[in-house]
């Protein structure tokens, strides 16, 4: 080529630039004429603008376009730009105004062709109208619709720029509590296309998409239905699968009607997975099939219990074992109402799911489950941290931080049995609380013994002052709590008061016919009993067992109320030396705790059958059926012993002590009781009126193996502790006078007996009074 | 790796010192480095897998520089002279399918291969072996044009950061992408209509 054209060639590629950027700008009808103009005449440089208009037109493409035949298309006012993905009604894409009119980028969904009948024509319109009723932020709106030139309907919807819920939440590495809070929003959406009768009914985490600023966005109402009345509810399409399994519900698994109960379902199935990174329903071969079956039959394990490694835990800002904890309770009993298999006991409505999620962002009570007396103090423990820095108020929290494991204890102490042996109960109370006041006083000094008392008098001022108003169920909790502890201390009139004062709190919070309300009653019978007027206590026992039988039956926690108000009961009559009416309520608790026992290894509620037959054991013993009562003390000694629990051993071998001695075996009723002795002095204080019991076994066993002198000195031993750790006029004081009156009479020593019967008359005479 | 690492590096601030000879020292690094990515993306035969030029270049990026602290401009210098090789890569992968076919006349990549990479309308691939004739053709007579059509279709760079890699206007940028694509275009088609 010769130079001259070089130089003219660089030139006319010049003047085409300029040209071609001014006619760029003009409307296509303008720019021929403008070309033309701009040219002047010079035919090359002409061609080479038109050409350059030309290839311009489709140049964009070259550059930007995947292998899709409707990229480029133009349907209806829009050109389609590039494929986002396939759904399971059809492949969405990218589109914007084909017109010019103004710049708007937009989602256009076609419907596959494989599904173009006329009933899914129908259908897809049908979903057109529903969406165009549905306007709400966090809605992907619905633009336009219509039908292509072969007839594929199709929706054009707003263009949402967002990343997926699962993907934006981890990345994000968001906490569990801002998880929560993206959920209610999702919640919210769901919620508002109900109210205007829309199911979505394939609600899944990819049909969320989270914006940047962090506002969530609902995709493809694709196979939602309008719950019109009057429309045609039995007849859906679910034989043909356009759900996704992993989320539907077990309704719609099935091909029945959904209904807003599918929504709920399909929630839960997404917080499960916000929550613990996986999905709640795996199949263990990966077949729609088995899917299917496991989400209609396996009821999936709760959020805490699924397998949380540290990379999920990471992504959710913290530990494999804090994510555990945290999801334990309130999460999972949310999660497990909402994907409840029966669409009638999940949440009513989104609406009440969304407000549990609050509740738990709040910190206050679920509606899933209502909280134990442990919870709801956990709960205000969180809430009312700012407390912990004043001094009262630093204790209460401290006791509170221990207190749910306390109460953990005691409910197994409450089904294990108090009653008399509540001593030795008391003796780990004892150390807990020593735990606790150690912390927050002075150092180890200020944890002696003779402190106790002092903290629980400031721990009780602190509950009569209005620190825990409106807070029933936490003052019920505590309170409990510090009178287990007087209890223990052997101070059975300030454990009463405290019982008392929980019950009322209880029935306050729970209602009279509650669980919780039922079992502080029987505790605080107990304890009125304990505290010295049996005719009282037993009364309010019998009415506690009374309410539990008129209250509906099969209520798990119930029937343990119930038992726990039996044994009480039953023990309280032996207590008061009506052994033999003693025995009916007490075969009839054994017969609930071996009924709602767990299987074994399940261990608790076994040991709460050990307690269940040691108490029938006693009561057999005692009137006069000794040779039945030992097999069941047997057995109860036999899971004491692989319970491993020192001073609940003690308790099952004073009880089959005083059963072999009535058997006249008394070697080795001597063996058991000398055992229990001797643990009882390793695990209480030389005062404790469980260590008097004992001695007055060993009394009566040796006062019938001729060795009456060592008989009186361990009845004088008994009759000293009864007397320095039980109130004035406690029956139990007329008892050990009387064994030990008994045993001075059998000895010759008549005028000594006549003045400790006397005594003991007069307590009788007193306690009967009360 | 950490040599190269130091080595790039230090030739970006060279760079940026205004030492236009470091680019030319960059260069063969950042290609053996994006060549060897493509062909072990491209070795993967993974059903649905994309050689997508943004991913590899980013990736050469990371792979090379990788320091947090690097600023801004050393990173649009960085991405300019991997534009050139990513183009340089592309074109040598088509020159290789090319030399495997029968003949001569089918010197195009077959799209299923390279992804999602951009197809001409009506042609159902993009011919990297004529695009590439196109642009030299156009760096001949406007080399920031080419420079412009690398960026942004090689490696997928958006319009701002393509006007502040060659620290030209947005509007400039825009502008020469426009003219550029329906120019090269106009020369494919011709070429192919000659050809």
């Amino acid at each position: 080529m010769a130079a001259p054209d070089e130089a003219s060639e660089t030139a006319r590629f010049r003047a085409a630039e300029r040209i071609f950027a001014s006619a760029h700008e003009l409307p296509a009808g303008a720019r021929a004429a403008f070309v033309e103009r701009a040219c002047g005449g010079d035919e090359m440089l002409r061609r080479e603008v038109d050409a350059l208009l030309v290839a311009s037109a489709t140049a964009a493409d070259l550059f930007a376009r995947p292998p899709d035949p409707r990229i480029g298309e133009v349907v209806g006012r829009w050109r389609i730009l590039e494929r986002l993905g396939a759904g399971g009604m059809g492949v969405v894409y990218r589109a914007e105004r084909a017109d010019g009119e103004f710049t708007q980028a937009v989602a256009i969904k076609f419907l596959r062709a494989a599904l173009v009948d006329d009933e899914a024509r129908g259908r897809f319109l049908r979903e057109r109208q529903v969406l165009a009723r549905l306007s709400h932020p966090s809605i992907a709106r619905l633009v336009d619709g219509g039908t292509d030139g072969e007839g594929s309907p199709y929706l054009v919807m707003e263009l949402v720029d967002g990343v997926h819920l699962g993907e934006w939440c981890d990345a994000r590495r968001l906490t569990v509590d801002a998880r929560l809070e993206l959920f209610r929003s999702i919640c919210a959406a769901v919620e508002f296309a109900h109210r205007s009768l829309v199911v979505h009914r394939d609600l899944k985490p990819s049909n969320v998409l989270v914006t940047a600023d962090g506002s969530v966005k609902l995709l493809d109402f694709g196979i939602a239905k309008v719950l019109e009345p009057g429309a045609a509810l039995d007849r859906t399409l679910t034989n043909e699968r356009r759900f996704t399994p992993e989320y539907a519900s077990p309704e719609v698994v099935r091909g029945e009607p959904a209904t807003t109960a599918a929504d709920v379902f399909s929630l839960g199935a997404i917080l499960h997975e916000l929550l613990t990174g996986r999905r709640p329903h795996e199949a263990p071969t990966r077949t729609p099939a088995a899917l299917e079956r496991a989400i209609c039959e396996v009821v999936p394990p709760p959020p805490s219990e699924t397998p949380l490694a540290a990379e999920v835990a990471a992504a959710r800002g913290t530990t494999s074992e804090a994510l555990r904890a945290q999801l334990r309770g309130d999460l999972d009993a949310i999660v497990a109402v909402a994907l409840e298999k029966e669409p009638d006991r999940r949440y009513p409505s989104v609406e009440r799911l969304g407000e549990d999620v609050r509740r738990v962002l709040a910190g206050e009570p679920i509606a899933a489950r209502r909280p134990g007396r442990a919870e709801a103090l956990a709960r205000w423990v969180r809430r009312n941290k700012a407390l912990a820095t004043t001094g009262a108020a630093a204790l209460l929290l401290l006791l509170g931080g221990g207190t749910a494991t306390t109460v953990l204890w005691l409910e197994a102490q409450g089904q294990a049995r108090a009653a008399r042996r509540q001593s030795t109960v008391t003796a780990r109370v004892n150390e807990l609380m020593k735990a606790l006041l150690q912390s927050i006083s002075s150092g180890p000094a200020a944890a002696r013994d003779d402190s106790l008392p002092t903290q629980l008098e400031s721990v009780e001022r602190s509950l009569d002052g209005a620190l825990l108003e409106g807070e029933p169920a936490v003052e019920a909790e505590l309170r409990a709590m510090v009178a287990s502890t007087w209890s223990a201390l052997g101070r059975a009139p300030q454990a009463e008061v405290q019982f008392a004062r929980a019950a009322a709190l209880d029935r306050a919070a729970f209602g009279a016919d509650a669980p919780a309300t039922l079992r502080a009653e029987a505790l605080h019978g107990h304890a009125v009993v304990q505290a010295g007027a049996p005719a009282r206590g037993i009364e309010l026992l019998g009415d506690v067992v009374a309410r539990c039988e008129r209250a509906a039956p099969g209520s798990a926690e119930l029937a343990l109320a119930l038992a726990l108000a039996l044994e009480f009961l039953g023990d309280d009559l032996v207590d008061d030396e009506r052994p033999a009416e003693a025995v009916a309520p007490l075969r009839r608790c054994l017969e609930l705790r071996e009924r709602t026992a767990a299987p074994p290894p399940a261990s608790p509620s076994r040991y709460g059958i050990a307690s269940a037959l040691n108490a029938l054991g006693v009561a057999l013993a005692e009137s006069g059926a000794a040779a039945e009562a030992e097999p069941l003390l047997r057995r109860s000694l036999e899971l004491r012993r692989e319970e491993r629990t020192a001073w609940r051993v003690a308790v099952a071998l004073d009880s089959l002590g005083a059963a072999l001695t009535r058997l006249a075996r008394f070697d080795e009723a001597e063996r058991a009781l000398t055992e229990a002795l001797e643990l009882r002095r390793e695990n209480l204080d030389r005062d404790h009126p469980d260590r008097a019991a004992t001695l007055g076994h060993l009394g009566a066993l040796h006062r019938e193996t001729g060795r009456p002198a060592d008989a009186e000195t361990e009845f004088r031993e008994a009759l000293r502790i009864v007397r320095a750790r039980l109130p004035e006029h406690h029956p139990r004081i007329a008892r050990a006078l009387r064994d030990l009156a008994d045993l001075l009479e059998r000895r010759g020593r008549s005028d000594e007996a006549k003045v400790l019967v006397a005594e003991a008359d007069a307590i009788a005479a007193a306690a009967r009074a009360k | 790796m950490a040599d190269r690492i130091q080595e790039v590096t230090r030739l970006l601030a060279e760079l940026e010192a205004g030492d236009g000879d470091a680019a030319s020292k960059i260069f063969p690094i950042v290609y053996d480095e994006l060549r060897g990515l493509a062909d072990g993306y491209l070795r993967r035969e993974r059903v649905g897998h994309t050689l997508q030029p943004t991913a590899l270049v980013h990736e050469a990026w990371l792979r090379l520089v990788r320091d947090k602290d690097t600023r801004f401009e050393s990173r649009g210098h960085f991405l300019a002279i991997a534009a050139t090789a990513m183009r340089r890569v592309l074109v040598r992968h088509a020159e290789k399918r090319a030399s495997q076919k029968r003949g001569g006349g089918a010197k195009r990549v077959d799209v299923e291969e390279m992804g999602e990479l951009p197809a001409p309308e009506r042609i159902a691939e993009v011919d990297h072996l004529a695009l590439d004739a196109a642009l030299k053709r156009l760096e001949a007579r406007d080399p920031r044009k080419c420079k412009v059509v690398e960026m942004r279709y090689y490696a997928g760079l958006s319009v701002e950061e393509t006007a502040a890699a060659l620290g030209a206007s947005k509007a400039t940028v825009k502008r020469d992408w426009e003219f550029a694509r329906a120019w090269l275009l106009k020369e494919m088609t011709r070429d192919g209509a000659a050809g």
